[in-house]
């Protein structure tokens, strides 16, 4: 039976500001980033400077809501976390069901081994590298789209006019939700995900689980073949999933396709808007993008994860006790110089392996969709603009909370 | 300690040690052999470390269960007999010689 856990403390931290005792003084640093705050510099620049303090540190008021966390910036403690379901619990790491009274959990983000196999192989099927290769020519369509309406007139705002949506267009359709519907879907996402009020997270939270709800119950009788057909056809135990586990999986497709691959797109496209030597070279070497975009994963990761310990552990000489939370932005483990020595270059050969996606078995199930589409939306401005660059003048604001997301892209090309 | 060839794609091929006990996966990743991509860490869920097995090995292997089954539905190059996911393969002293081919796409 799933149990949600300790609805005192949505935070996915420790009560802010709050320092438990066992934490040493010289460990305590402030998190740079906070729901709300924004920069126009370059974000991962202000995380790297992190590299200059404890490999361990512990963060007063931390991503996503501000509660007091452990902050991991070494890629192998990040992947020997997560790794560690023993001593680390991904249970009640997002606030949504508590935000709104509920008693649903994110499935199968928030479930622990053993039981977070039984949920995660239900949807591995669904995007497993041989489902999405079968997307290609979908996802090729739905990117000429995009660029054919503004390749001719020289200027964009790449955000709005194709990062932000090109991938929530693929995944409504995957899922089988109407594509009429994007912009209210955008909306409540901006809702859950990037304003600072709870009672905008609340209502936000509330309008997609009533959303989700309403097609789910629709479509019981005739499940239909798109995502949402599949998981009302799935069995666990010989049974079919209840009330509960439907909205916990359909929530977190709905959260993880959304934002996600949107706001790394921007993130790379910025890079080689800014870098033109870089942007020449993919476009003379096109077999060298999926590489490309390994790196840039790599360099520019844009969301962070949490873990809550629940038995005291020791991390390089650390003591974690349980009730500790963990935080591990993957922005900040991209930058580790131990294990990607000069960080902030941007090499397409390094090859690295990076923590972008995760690790462990909570990897993040979308990557390999996430992939082909920043793959193929690179191609498709190579292929239908010519050498593009920031517009003279323009200062790129970046919201910096647990995830890093540049507001607007304005890019300029030669007609 | 046991010794592990894998075969690329194009033929090329490199033997390399892999202690008892580790997988042949996490052997191939701390060998930099190319083509194995095992992004999970060995938790199967990603269906990125694919190899075929030499046929005269794959008896020797323990059978092939659960979730490796379903993953082995998921890899970018359809699956053979003598497929396995190279991270729930775990090298033991009987598995000295083992020789796995590497598919042309992990996606």
């Amino acid at each position: 039976m799933l149990q949600t856990s300790d609805k005192k403390n949505p935070s996915a931290g420790r009560l802010e500001g709050s320092i438990p005792d066992h934490v040493p003084a010289e460990l305590v640093r402030e998190f740079p980033f906070s729901r709300g705050a924004t920069t126009t510099a370059l974000p991962h620049d202000i995380l790297q400077r992190l590299n200059e303090g404890p490999e361990i540190f512990y963060a007063p008021k931390a991503p996503p809501l501000g509660g007091s966390a452990w902050v991991f910036r070494r890629a192998e403690h990040c992947r020997q976390i997560y790794l560690d379901t023993e001593h680390f619990s991904s249970g009640a790491i997002w606030p949504f069901s508590k935000m709104t009274g509920g008693n649903w959990m994110l499935i199968p983000a928030e479930v622990d081994p053993p039981l977070h196999s039984r949920y995660r192989q239900i949807l591995n099927p669904l995007f497993s590298p041989k489902a999405i290769a079968a997307l290609d020519d979908k996802v090729v369509k739905c990117a000429r789209e995009y660029v054919s309406a503004f390749k001719d007139r020289g200027h964009c705002e790449f955000v709005k006019e194709f990062s932000f949506e090109f991938p929530i267009r693929i995944f409504l359709e995957l899922m089988g939700l109407p594509l009429e519907k994007t912009a209210q879907f955008l909306e409540w996402e901006r809702g859950l995900l990037y304003t600072s009020s709870v009672e905008e997270v609340q209502a936000s939270t509330q309008a997609v689980v009533d959303y989700l709800n309403a097609e789910i119950a629709a479509r019981r009788d005739a499940p239909g073949v798109d995502f949402i057909g599949h998981v009302l056809r799935a069995q666990i135990d010989g049974r079919k999933l209840d009330n509960n586990e439907l909205l916990g999986i359909c929530f977190t497709l709905f959260i993880g396709g959304l934002d996600t691959v949107s706001t790394h797109l921007a993130l790379m496209i910025r890079h080689l808007a800014e870098h033109p030597d870089h942007q020449a070279y993919l476009r003379a070497n096109r077999t060298k993008i999926p590489e490309a975009v390994e790196e840039m994963m790599r360099a520019y990761g844009g969301t962070s994860i949490s873990r809550q310990c629940i038995k005291d552990t020791t991390i390089a000489g650390v003591s974690i006790k349980a009730g500790d939370w963990a935080l591990i932005p993957a922005g900040l483990a991209g930058r580790d110089p131990i294990e990607y020595p000069e960080p902030q270059d941007i090499r397409f050969d390094r090859c690295p392996r990076h923590v972008s996606f995760g690790y462990g078995p909570h990897m993040c199930l979308g990557m390999h969709l996430a992939r082909r589409e920043m793959r193929i939306a690179i191609e498709t401005m190579f292929e239908m603009l010519p050498l593009f660059r920031i517009a003279p003048g323009a200062e790129i604001v970046s919201e910096i909370c647990g995830m890093i997301l540049p507001r607007s892209l304005p890019l300029v090309w030669d007609v | 300690m046991p010794k592990v060839t894998f075969v690329q794609h194009d033929g090329a091929s490199r033997t390399i040690d892999i202690p008892v006990g580790m997988s042949v996966m996490q052997g191939a990743f701390r060998n930099t052999i190319n083509g194995i991509i095992g992004g999970c860490g060995g938790s199967c869920v990603c269906a990125t470390c694919h190899v075929f097995v030499e046929p005269a090995w794959a008896d020797r292997l323990p059978p092939v269960q659960g979730t490796e089954s379903d993953m082995l539905e998921c890899t970018a190059v359809e699956k053979r007999d003598n497929s396995r996911l190279s991270c729930q393969l775990h090298v033991t002293d009987a598995l000295d010689g083992l020789v796995v081919h590497i598919p042309e796409r992990q996606e």
